[in-house]
């Protein structure tokens, strides 16, 4: 996964101040919420009209130029920050919303059910996301629940793989046996006991995958599968941009590139800042 | 006979557990499977009130004859007769609600207590577990256990266990199963984790509780020095057999079996005068995959005759105590 | 020199994110040559910190100052490279866990020849194997074995492997860090006897550390008692043993449990250990001290000299004699 390797980078380049490193991901995270938010106040023109001439470089009344068809390149940035978290968002949830669960009762269970069902989830994750990703949506066709489907069936494994092998841990706990020994219920100690110690990677696994299906729904959408036009999109954008960047029209790619690397990193840093804060393991100053 | 019968609160018979060796898929089509044999036919009592001692190095089958008794596993033959049920026979939801009346202490208290749950509620879950009493009345329940084991509730009830030191815990662990004053409690190498002076602190509390609530116990035990304090019996077990039993006044006045008396010379005397070379045991315990013929300990036996080699003795009653040993075979001493 | 290894007013402290720990407070004792010591405490202590100290191989977050002079150079002011010859060859350790010490996939033979050639590189393979052999048959181990890995042993005999590794190249001081925690009753006993004869056969100096008291009873020549970082009596063995002077070393004997018939009461020192990022004001032992007096919950007290022994506690504050006696009977 991308947001692996990014994880990877930004560890070695922040080693002793996860804090920091924490706080930067959040800083810009907030950023983009607020456009997100605030998109109808802060865009200057609507993002879906023509607003000048086309293919303007930055200027003072559009900061960051416009298109082909004369739409203001920051106003559709402003407005694709919206559909960037709703995807995320949305498809984030839908994997976690099933993953997690099944995750939890496989591990619980062991046995045969979760030699099955780990063979299923293997080869979906053994498959490219992206090209997982393509199919379902080119099957599904554009629009934003579907796009945000597709995008979630690549991360349903994820969640699922690390749940179910953090209850196998879990499960062989003393504490687990304690809870059986007082009698407690199966639902019980799977509520109870075992849930509450595999929450905090789930957390950081949740925002790693808004990252990553940020960058997914970038791709999708780069090659036409996302959402219809004109909806303002990231990914549409810098696809659009792409064939104009012979004609030095540099800026219909340099803005919303910048957008989606900004925006990846700024959930990859704050992951790594949670994960480094729920590990117990690291409590010395070094 | 049927007066005996009522004073025995647990009674085992035939006790095997044997764990299954994990076998590559190609051997799988043998018959033939090999199985560690942790408990090898174990057959004892325990009286109402009454603490029996096991005690044997780790590998001796102890822990798991515990995990057994209270269902932690299934027991792979024989009769666990806990008053007039058999738990061996048992499962589901009628095991589920036996449970309150038998309970476990394990040997690790930082790994006993779920880690996100306030030890108000890890104690006060039993009770909800059972719905024994209402919301208020089980936490004043909690309170008056919480008294008891030696912690303020005030300042402990709200607290997580990561906060709390290894006797602590322990003591919440005490705390939460006996709060359901149960007929019988496990006790597992209790103090094993605990610092020298927490130690004895701990084997106090598990005193009290029993004379306060009436509690039974079976003690489990590396180390014969502890079990003398609190145990009314004592079985000494090796590889997964019993191979004396006594009342604990006997067993230290004499130890019968080889195997006893080793353990006896092995607790640690604080006595720099004590430089005489003494009876120092050679070899360790075996494996119990590869479990000797005959008399188990004869290997490392220091009076092992050709007997021991072949026939493995009987748990027999030697002057009224029961050692399964060839040297006694003529029913008295050699 | 009549010290191999001196430590003077030693501090440890370990920073951490969340507030310093001082590990080891004002530490200072001393060890002559073919001389054993016990340093027995607690978890928590401290006597692990300073066995990593005596080999400086302290985690990096930890600060040390005061000195260690060993063979009257000190290891604190001492370059690392100097250091590192010193490792193995002159001082070497024993660690706890003989299971995760051993490297599972090298045969022991490899092991004993990796050590050897840190300090001998140019050493031919049967001068090795050679010696190699003497070490292991001296602790009782077939040399044959050499060939085997470490899972062929049984958790005795990778503790005697450990032995032999760390005593190969004949170091002169030997520190072993609860050498038997982990093993049985039976073995533990084993693993004493071993190192009571390496102690009587080879001219080398070994420092034990400890939980129990009445496991090193009878090998150790000196013992440092400790508690909370503070080494809080010091001296022979045999006067500690028959007439503690500290409280808390007074309270620890009594409180082994025994196999003796007539000793059936259960003793036991209340209270819990100190937290060490907030420990007690004045005497860190003081909330547990049977004996506590003013002085003791305002001052830390010093170390007083009685009877040949040293002892950090102000009930001996002006003792010459030491005729002061507590009274252990009434405690438990």
């Amino acid at each position: 996964m991308i947001s692996m390797e990014i994880r990877k980078g930004i560890k070695g380049l922040f080693k002793d101040s996860s804090g920091l490193m924490a706080f930067i991901g959040f800083m810009i995270l907030i950023f983009y919420i607020i456009m997100a938010v605030f998109a109808p106040f802060i865009s200057p023109y609507n993002p879906t009209q023509p607003s000048g001439p086309s293919l303007l470089p930055p200027t003072i009344s559009h900061i960051m130029g416009t298109d082909n068809l004369g739409y203001d390149i920051f106003s559709r940035l402003v407005w694709g920050t919206r559909m960037a978290f709703a995807i995320a968002l949305i498809a984030t949830a839908i994997a976690a919303v099933v993953g997690i669960p099944v995750g939890l009762l496989v591990g619980y269970v062991g046995g045969k059910t979760d030699r099955v069902v780990t063979m299923i989830m293997d080869s979906v994750y053994a498959f490219p996301g992206l090209i997982l990703a393509i199919a379902i949506a080119a099957m599904l066709g554009p629009g934003l629940l579907n796009i945000a489907f597709s995008i979630a069936v690549v991360y349903i494994p994820t969640y699922y793989r690390v749940i179910r092998s953090q209850v196998s841990t879990v499960k062989s706990e003393l504490y687990v046996d304690g809870a059986r020994a007082i009698g407690a219920k199966s639902s019980t100690i799977i509520g109870s006991y075992v849930f509450p110690n595999v929450l905090p990677s789930t957390i950081v696994i949740f925002s790693m995958n808004l990252a990553d299906s940020i960058m997914t729904e970038a791709g999708l959408s780069f090659l036409g599968l996302g959402i219809a036009p004109p909806t303002p999109d990231w990914g549409y954008d810098l696809a659009k941009g792409q064939q104009f960047i012979l004609n030095n029209d540099w800026w219909m790619v340099l803005f919303p590139g910048i957008a989606i690397i900004t925006i990846v990193l700024g959930f990859s840093m704050f992951a790594e800042g949670l994960d480094e804060y729920f590990n117990p393991n690291i409590g010395e100053k070094r | 006979m049927d007066q005996e019968k009522q004073t025995q609160l647990l009674s085992v018979r035939n006790l095997k557990k044997y764990f299954p060796l994990k076998v590559s898929w190609l051997k799988a089509f043998s018959k033939e499977r090999s199985y560690v044999r942790a408990v090898d036919d174990l057959s004892f009592e325990i009286k109402y009130g009454e603490t029996l001692g096991l005690v044997g190095e780790s590998g001796s089958g102890k822990t798991t004859v515990g995990r057994t008794l209270i269902r932690l596993e299934s027991p792979t033959d024989g009769h666990i007769l806990f008053e007039d049920v058999d738990l061996a026979k048992i499962s589901g939801e009628s095991l589920r609600v036996k449970r309150q009346h038998f309970q476990m202490i394990f040997q690790d208290p930082m790994a006993s207590l779920n880690p996100y749950m306030r030890v108000g509620n890890a104690i006060g879950h039993p009770l909800k577990i059972h719905h024994i009493g209402n919301k208020s009345e089980r936490k004043m329940h909690v309170y008056e256990i919480l008294n008891k084991v030696g912690l303020p509730p005030e300042e402990f009830y709200n607290r997580f266990p990561r906060h709390l030191s290894g006797g602590q815990r322990q003591r919440v662990v005490i705390a939460r199963a006996v709060i359901t004053s149960p007929k019988f409690v496990v006790a597992d190498e209790v103090t094993a984790m605990l610092d020298v002076s927490i130690r004895s602190q701990i084997l106090k509390l598990l005193i009290e509780m029993k004379n306060e609530l009436g509690l039974t116990y079976l003690f489990i035990t590396h180390d014969l020095a502890s079990a003398k304090y609190i145990c009314d019996r004592i079985a000494v077990m090796y590889l997964g057999k019993i191979v004396e039993i006594a009342k604990t006044y006997d067993i230290f006045k004499e130890p019968l079996h080889p195997y006893t008396k080793i353990l006896m010379a092995s607790v640690p005397v604080p006595d720099p005068k004590m430089k005489t070379k003494k009876f120092i045991p050679t070899g360790e315990i075996p494996s119990p995959i590869n479990i000797p013929s005959g008399c188990r300990f004869h290997p490392r036996c220091p009076y092992a005759t050709k007997t021991c080699s072949k026939i493995e003795p009987e748990l027999k009653d030697v002057n009224g105590r029961l050692v399964a040993c060839h040297l006694y075979d003529q029913n008295g001493k050699n | 020199m009549s010290n191999i290894l001196e430590a003077k007013d030693l501090n440890v402290e370990y920073l951490t994110r969340d507030g310093n720990i001082k590990a080891v407070d004002g530490v200072s004792f001393s060890l002559g040559f073919h001389e054993t010591l016990g340093l027995v405490g607690e978890s928590g202590c401290g006597k692990s910190t300073i066995g990593l100290s005596l080999l400086k191989i302290l985690p990096i977050n930890a600060k040390v100052s005061g000195n260690i002079f060993y063979k009257d150079k000190d290891m604190v002011k001492m370059p690392d490279n100097e250091i590192r010859s010193l490792r193995g060859k002159e001082i070497s350790m024993i660690f706890q866990d003989p299971m995760t010490s051993l490297d599972p996939i090298m045969r022991i033979k490899n092991q004993f020849f990796e050590t050897i050639r840190a300090h001998f590189p140019k050493m031919e393979e049967s001068e090795m194997v050679k010696i190699s052999s003497n070490v292991l048959k001296s602790i009782g181990i077939d040399p044959s074995r050499l060939e085997n890995y470490p899972f062929e042993f049984s958790g005795g005999m990778r503790q005697r492997v450990m032995i032999a590794l760390a005593i190969v190249l004949n170091p002169s001081l030997l520190v072993a860090d609860e050498p038997t925690t982990s093993l049985d009753v039976v073995v533990q006993l084993q693993i004493m006897e071993v190192l009571k004869e390496l102690k009587d056969q080879k001219d080398m100096s070994m420092v034990l550390i400890t939980h129990d008291l009445g496991l090193v009873a009878e090998i150790v020549d000196k013992v440092g008692i400790m508690y909370a970082g503070n080494l809080v009596e010091f001296g022979d063995v045999d006067s500690i043993y028959d007439d503690p002077l500290h409280p808390y070393t007074q309270l620890l004997l009594v409180s082994i449990p025994n196999v003796k018939l007539e000793d059936m009461k259960l003793k036991y020192i209340k209270g819990n250990l100190p937290s060490l990022k907030s420990p007690p004001q004045g005497c860190k032992f003081h909330p547990r001290c049977p004996f506590a007096m003013d002085i003791c919950l305002k001052a830390d007290p010093p170390t007083f000299a009685v009877k040949g022994r040293k002892v950090k506690c102000w009930l001996y504050k002006g003792e010459k004699d030491g005729s002061r006696k507590t009274d252990t009977a009434s405690i438990g």
